[in-house]
């Protein structure tokens, strides 16, 4: 048993070894000096984190990334909230219609809905001036980011009791929409969050659908780190210092949904979790 | 329930919404029925099937505006592109079999574990299952990049010359098992629970081996989960634009159909009609997934069903 439980640890300390290197690799190259040649740096500096991060270029693509996904998370809370409490409190069949469509996204990969939204644009007289825009960019985040805002959403809402919740404030004589606003969105509010964080974390990581649509006119943080890597004479520390960054972020994103979200799988899969709540 | 069929035999130029039995303000049941939903409808479900089916029709769009099968015909026939259809669904279905073996593997020693054990796993994979896209790939090259830190440790330490090259395909398998692992981990972990250890009891009792319970009961059990989490990891895989991308960037020689579509769309050299041919290649890429994504909804189904047996 003991030796079994030995293999056990190993083979899981040794991928969790394949995890790690990639992170201490890109942590290291961020403090770097001079590293040519030898296992380990021959120093450490805090340069090119204060460099990159007074880069303005770069911290122009930082700021466009993160209103990107600021606003990809409103849009997203503005169209799903009202539809899915009109589900659970009037007409049942947009949830079904709503739990098809966010299985859409996974029938596309994202450099294929890119392409396909920018061609729609294109298509008519009317929408062309828009096929390269920055608009277009987050009609593509709010399509393809939905779903991971849906799932703990309609979770929390069949948790919290919805269609019960708003009979009785009915009954004492709320308005639809102040039964939405003073009794259910506080009742669900675990499921927003970790909803509004899930989106956020995919719309600001995303690199396809701003590549696609607008080329690089709009050089949102991927794009611009993808193009940087390609650059043969760019400054390779500096990207290893953004790539950091984006680690220590999603680490953050993790550790909040991990907490909100009581330790449930966060990146939700059009799988069993969500067959089962039905 | 908002539109009645009409079944009795009236003149065509009665409008649907007047036919019999005539129902006064059926626009207004409408409204009030889906009304808060028709944003939604419109961004997220109406937004998504007009892209594709646009790219549908883009694909056999001739120069003319006409129909023509002529991208179809030139993807299938042009060495490059072809190329890259093979080495893609070569790449994915490596990728998603290692999980298959491995991740099982791993998905049941994790299963195993205490139930804090088990809780700060799932919270790691879910971090590693987010490090994705061009942060992963940055990272990549300097774990084993021509100085990554790895290649620069087994030469210095050890005098080993890595043989991996990180800008190949195996390199993207490496790169890929990296996030799409702990995916399918957390994607199986839940069937883990299926397994109940009165049978390895009962099969003990019945002079069974190990194997043998493994070979008769677990593997037949776990199957279609583990399945279903296959066709799921070979799907997502197949449509990864982003890390290939940075890694490889135009190389023609290592393309995939996604970066192959890049090409046609970045550069001005791919010909008349690349555009064309890109939306061919968008439309064969989502026809796969989408039966990827059909084939593991019927297994889920089908074993959620199961499951709700074995209870």
């Amino acid at each position: 048993m003991t030796s079994r439980g030995i293999s056990r640890s190993t083979l899981l300390a040794l991928w969790g070894v394949f995890l790690a290197l990639p992170v201490a690799a890109t942590m290291l190259y961020s403090v770097a000096t001079v590293w040519r040649g030898r296992a380990l740096p021959d120093g450490f500096t805090v340069h090119w984190w204060v460099q990159t991060l007074s880069e303005p270029r770069v911290v122009a693509a930082l700021l466009r990334s993160t209103w990107l996904a600021t606003l990809t998370v409103l849009i997203v809370a503005a169209v799903v909230l009202p539809a899915l409490y009109w589900g659970y409190i009037r007409n049942p069949r947009i949830r079904t219609t709503m739990q098809v469509c966010a299985l859409l996204p996974f029938a596309l990969p994202f450099v294929v809905l890119a392409y396909g939204i920018k061609r729609l644009a294109g298509a008519t007289e009317v929408t062309q001036p828009w096929e390269a825009s920055p608009l277009l960019v987050v009609l593509g985040h709010v399509a393809l980011a939905f779903p991971f805002f849906l799932w703990p959403v309609d979770g929390a809402m069949a948790a919290a009791g919805v269609r019960n919740l708003s009979e009785a404030a009915e009954t004492s004589g709320a308005s639809p929409l102040s039964t939405l606003f003073r009794v259910v969105i506080p009742n669900i509010r675990t499921g927003i969050l970790t909803g509004a964080i899930l989106t956020f974390a995919t719309s600001f990581g995303e690199y396809s659908i701003a590549r696609v649509i607008t080329g690089s006119s709009f050089e949102t943080l991927p794009v611009w780190q993808v193009a940087a890597l390609q650059d043969n004479r760019g400054n390779p520390n500096g990207v290893a210092v953004m790539a950091m960054f984006t680690f220590v972020l999603m680490f953050v994103v993790s550790v909040l949904i991990a907490r909100t979200g009581r330790g449930e799988p966060v990146r939700l899969l059009p799988g069993i979790n969500t067959t089962q709540k039905r | 329930m908002t539109v009645t069929t009409p079944t009795a035999p009236g003149p065509a130029v009665t409008p649907p919404a007047a036919g019999p039995p005539p129902r006064p303000g059926s626009l207004r049941t409408f409204l009030t029925q889906w009304g808060p939903a028709i944003p939604f409808l419109v961004t997220a479900g109406g937004l998504l099937v007009a892209a594709a089916l646009w790219l549908i029709r883009t694909s056999f769009a001739g120069p003319d505006g006409g129909w023509t099968l002529q991208a179809w015909q030139d993807i299938f026939t042009q060495r490059i592109t072809r190329d890259a259809m093979v080495r893609s669904l070569g790449l994915s279905a490596i990728v998603a079999t290692f999980c298959l073996v491995v991740g099982s593997v791993l998905a049941y020693l994790i299963s195993g574990l205490a139930r804090r054990g088990r809780a700060g796993a799932q919270a790691l994979l879910n971090v590693a299952a987010n490090f994705g896209g061009a942060s992963l790939a940055i990272a990549m090259v300097s774990t084993l990049g021509a100085v990554g830190f790895v290649r620069l440790l087994l030469e210095n330490w050890f005098g080993y010359q890595l043989g991996l090259d990180l800008y190949s395909v195996w390199g993207l398998v490496v790169t890929y098992i990296y996030f799409i692992l702990p995916l399918y981990v957390l994607l199986v972990l839940p069937a883990m629970s299926v397994l109940r250890p009165e049978w390895w009891e009962a099969v003990q009792t019945a002079g069974g081996t190990r194997w043998q319970y493994w070979r008769r009961v677990g593997l037949p059990v776990l199957f279609p989960f583990l399945l279903s989490g296959w066709v799921l990891t070979f799907a997502w895989s197949l449509g990864q634009f982003s890390v290939p991308y940075a890694l490889l960037g135009d190389t023609t020689t290592t393309s995939l159909i996604t970066t192959r579509l890049g090409n046609f769309l970045f550069s001005a050299t791919g010909g008349t009609n690349r555009f064309e041919r890109a939306a061919a290649l968008a439309v064969l890429l989502m026809v796969i997934s989408a039966l990827a994504l059909v084939a593991y909804r019927r297994i889920a189904a089908r074993m959620l069903a199961r499951l709700e047996g074995l209870r």
